[in-house]
């Protein structure tokens, strides 16, 4: 049996997490590995087994379907051409040299390649929005500073321990006696120091192999900065973007409705209509967020954010499929905060009321008995008055935050055209209620 | 005078009625509305005490309203305490849609023809 993967299912990326600690590991080790001066810091066995990690991952890409323009192939002789062309050598070299013995000199550097790596995943990870794009851009940034960091701090140090003479920077801080992870220590505050462009003075340059290395460090250090700034304090940005954004309209608002009077009770009313429309939706609307999808894809997407609901929904739980995927589409989506008229006393029967969350109530005197009077997730309302042509003699108020479905009269009319089981279902739903609306009709209640 | 040439001008109701064995027969036409319901309502309140049984000719009913609907329901809930039955005829597809969509084609007995209707209440 050929084992194949998909590029976002978890064992894979469970693999790829294990080969961006592969990249890391090499990243800081490395370095160190070549610098140290004893075999203490050699680490044969940790190279071998990344690099049998890196050859094992090369199949693992091989094995793993990609999107080609949009559609998911498995056709392996793609998928390797693809990856001859864009990163095979690179792996092939980062990891077979240190497999075939050469574990030392060039073959030991090579494995610096394997770093490249981290941040391949981390494009890919994005591109396949599996994780908060924004933190897959931070975790960039972190990974990208760790390597340059522990790069400049490895130079620093060997430019230190190569020139042992009076003039090098482990002479004059008096560190040629200290231990390797003491020197290391001293290298990466200088690194860290300079980087960001704070130079306490204390280890400074005076070779002029020293001097070479820290003016590129320092170019470096700036332009990293002025990028690292900009993007954290864009991400920081973007992180909270939607939030700040539905606030100033909702203060804009807020403020519009004071100077136009309107009562604090209104306003309280407004704040809690406002903080249910961000817990619920992130303060979109979904019909028009969903405006621009194709309409199959638009009716899909809408009947999977409303699953959860549609079950109690007998109008969607009986539809077939068909009929089911044009409700989701053409019937309108509202929501509406505790007291507000669901369906307004006087006005004519012109659509029907599909509760899918939330409860309402009919506002009338004692004459109805109160499960007469309240509907819940799952029922409808408005039928009386539709089918009797009549205007409503009553309120129906909302008691909690309530979403809902409409059914408009034309609308009705084209889907019982196009689709006449719809007829069977709302008659199989009618007979149901029976006796509630018997109840509504002989106290005088048409809603 | 006047008036009451009106008002027999805008009620666009006839109503008939028969007694068959013990079972009394209503023949409605036209519209039963607000303003025609009063009629049926007169009528029945004052024929019901006499009979067990009663059954709607519908055919040459155009429209129901909502007030006409409560006359059917509060009189059906008379005749089932006195044990005896209701049914309807001959319902026009609109009337029956009004029935069928709100739920109270389950209440009544309503049969297609007034010849089913009445042997189903024996009375044929």
């Amino acid at each position: 049996m050929r084992i194949q993967f998909r590029e976002d299912q978890p064992l894979r990326v469970a693999w790829d997490l294990l080969q961006i600690l592969s990249g890391v590991v090499t990243g800081v080790c490395l370095p160190i590995a070549v610098l140290a001066p004893s075999q203490h810091y050699a680490w044969p066995q940790l190279w071998l087994l990344l690099s049998a990690l890196g050859c094992l991952d090369i199949l693992v890409v091989l094995r793993t379907s990609v999107e080609l323009e949009g559609t998911l192939t498995l056709n392996s002789r793609l998928i390797a051409r693809r990856y001859l062309k864009s990163w095979l050598g690179t792996d092939l070299l980062a990891n077979l040299p240190v497999l075939l013995g050469f574990a030392a000199g060039p073959g030991l550097w090579l494995q610096a390649l394997r770093c490249t790596k981290i941040f391949r995943i981390i494009s890919r990870w994005q591109a396949l929005q599996l994780f908060n794009p924004l933190i897959l851009q931070i975790l960039k940034y972190v990974f990208g500073l760790t390597l340059l960091i522990n790069g400049t701090s490895a130079s620093w140090l060997w430019l230190g321990l190569s020139n042992l003479n009076s003039d090098s920077w482990i002479q004059r801080t008096s560190l040629q006696e200290a231990g390797f992870e003491t020197q290391y220590l001293a290298s990466v505050y200088w690194s860290v120091a300079t980087l960001a462009s704070v130079g306490y003075g204390d280890i400074t340059p005076r070779t002029w192999n020293e001097v070479v290395l820290a003016i590129v460090v320092m170019i470096m250090g700036v332009l990293t900065l002025a990028v690292a700034i900009g993007n954290v304090v864009s991400i920081l940005n973007q992180l909270d973007s939607g939030r700040s954004q539905f606030r100033n309209h909702q203060t804009a608002l807020r403020q519009y409705l004071k100077f136009n009077g309107v009562s604090r009770t209104t306003l309280d009313r407004l704040r809690r209509y406002h903080d249910y429309q961000w817990k619920r939706f992130r303060g979109l609307r979904p019909e028009f967020m969903l405006q621009d999808l194709p309409v199959s894809f638009r009716s899909e997407v809408t009947l999977e954010i409303l699953s959860d609901h549609l079950s109690e929904v007998p109008l969607f739980s009986k539809s077939p499929a068909r009929l089911k995927s044009q409700l989701a589409i053409l019937l309108r989506w509202e929501f509406y905060p505790p007291g507000s008229i669901l369906l307004r006393k006087g006005e004519p029967g012109d659509s029907l009321v599909f509760i899918i969350k939330g409860a309402a109530v009919i506002e009338a005197d004692g004459a109805i008995g109160i499960s007469d009077r309240q509907y819940h997730s799952g029922d409808y309302l408005g039928d009386l008055s539709f089918f009797l042509k009549e205007r409503r003699t009553s309120n129906v108020i909302t008691k909690e935050f309530t979403e809902a479905l409409i059914l408009d009269r034309a609308l009705f009319d084209q889907l019982i055209e196009e689709e006449p089981i719809l007829r069977d279902i709302i008659r199989g739903m009618a007979s149901t209620r029976s006796e509630r609306n018997q109840n509504l009709l002989l106290a005088g209640v048409v809603i | 005078m006047l008036a009451k040439m009106l008002q027999q001008i805008l009620v666009s109701m006839e109503l008939s009625s028969r007694i068959i064995t013990g079972c009394l027969v209503i023949s409605i036409s036209g519209e039963l509305d607000t303003t025609t319901s009063p009629e049926l309502d007169a009528l029945l309140a004052k024929e019901c005490a006499s009979v067990k049984n009663i059954l709607f000719s519908l055919g040459a009913m155009d429209y129901i309203s909502s007030v006409g609907l409560r006359t059917f329901l509060a009189n059906l809930k008379k005749v089932k305490a006195a044990g005896g039955r209701m049914a309807l005829a001959e319902l026009n597809e609109e009337v029956r849609e009004v029935f069928d969509m709100a739920g109270f084609s389950t209440l009544f007995e309503i049969y297609a023809s007034l010849n089913e209707a009445e042997s189903a209440l024996g009375i044929a």
